[in-house]
């Protein structure tokens, strides 16, 4: 009796301790939009949420098996969450026709530069530190 | 309700097709999923506003996922350790090119404000890149069009740009030249870089991804506190 009683144990255990770390998620999410809101600060609440989670985890020092368990399926599946905020693009087809030209210089020539400076920039230091 | 049933229809219909195409780029779940959603919106009817209205439990989802991301960044920051000042430098450099180089460039253009503010952050991963777009006075779904634009274009700017460069040329380059190339591409391409370094050098992807989850931190950063000052 008490054998199989700890045998269902991990499996209740588990989807409940999902719950938990999914309900700390949210509760991160309200402490980001809270001090945003209350600080003025111009950064995302989830931002703050997410620096706020990494402190955690660094002070840890390891992932919880419970939070691996939500974050896994949130973010393989973050598209799904994104489409009705991508979805408002139809408003603003106008916007895009209008600017169409900047947003292709924009879109490679920036492109572009980013990729010169990021490497050129490693490879400089990475050589210096092997010299 | 029924708007959130139909965009997770449409999402699994544009997962099927992004796996039926082998994966082609112009077959993003997001973009294919998006299309499929006005598509329905379009034959309902149905204006934008009372979708947005409709999905906001989806809408507000994203902001719990976005903090998760700081679950694969713990994981690859170990790789911090060995060569933290030459990647968080290249990090600091490319990051302050893409947004304030978006911005001038844009402000060269006449573009208006806000049109820059949501290109700002096209090289930072979508979900981070909406919310940052959208907190500096931006428009997130322009902004995702920009970051698809991005991650397009980067890995294939990326091959000329880099053998230019000579990355992985000379004496023991070539461990130095996959760091250089993995991280450049999770940088400037975010998800679809990833996804390149992972086809072609899938033993430097941990590279690609920490400079994915760095830079979308960064740019919200420095585009907070551009907003602010402009």
């Amino acid at each position: 009796m008490s054998d199989s009683h700890t045998r269902r144990w991990p499996r209740i255990a588990r989807p409940a301790k999902a719950l938990l770390a999914m309900a700390g998620l949210v509760a991160l999410q309200w402490l980001g939009d809270a001090l945003v809101a209350r600080t003025g600060w111009p950064v995302p609440g989830s931002l703050v949420g997410l620096l706020l989670l990494l402190v955690g985890l660094v002070l840890r020092g390891h992932v919880p098996q419970a939070l691996d368990d939500v974050s896994a399926p949130l973010l393989r599946h973050l598209m799904l969450l994104l489409i009705p905020s991508v979805a408002a693009v139809g408003l603003y087809v106008g916007l895009l026709a209008q600017h169409a030209v900047a947003f292709l210089l924009v879109s490679v020539g920036v492109t572009a530069l980013t990729i010169v400076v990021t490497a050129w920039t490693l490879q400089r230091l990475l050589k210096r530190a092997a010299d | 309700m029924l708007w959130s049933v139909i965009t997770l229809a449409a999402y699994l219909a544009a997962l099927w097709l992004y796996r039926r195409s082998g994966h082609h780029l112009l077959c993003l779940p997001v973009l294919t999923g998006t299309a499929l959603v006005l598509a329905a919106l379009a034959l309902a009817g149905t204006g934008y506003p009372v979708y947005a209205e409709a999905t906001r439990v989806l809408r507000w989802l994203a902001g719990p996922a976005v903090i998760a991301l700081a679950v694969p960044l713990y994981r690859q920051a170990a790789l911090l350790r060995r060569l933290a000042v030459p990647l968080l430098a290249a990090l600091a450099a490319g990051c302050l090119v893409s947004v304030l180089g978006t911005v001038g460039l844009c402000g060269l253009l006449g573009t208006p404000m806000s049109f820059a503010l949501s290109l700002a952050p096209k090289a930072a991963t979508m979900p981070m890149a909406l919310l940052a777009a959208e907190r500096a006075g931006g428009v997130p779904a322009v902004a995702a069009m920009a970051v698809v634009a991005t991650g397009v274009l980067g890995p294939m700017l990326a091959g000329p740009l880099l053998r230019w460069l000579r990355v992985g040329e000379g004496q023991g380059g070539g461990a130095d030249g996959e760091v250089v190339r993995s991280f450049t591409l999770g940088l400037v391409a975010h998800a679809i870089g990833v996804a390149r370094v992972l086809q072609t050098h899938p033993g430097s992807v941990a590279f690609a991804a920490l400079a994915m989850g760095l830079n979308g931190v960064a740019t919200a950063l420095v585009l907070a506190v551009l907003s602010r000052w402009l």
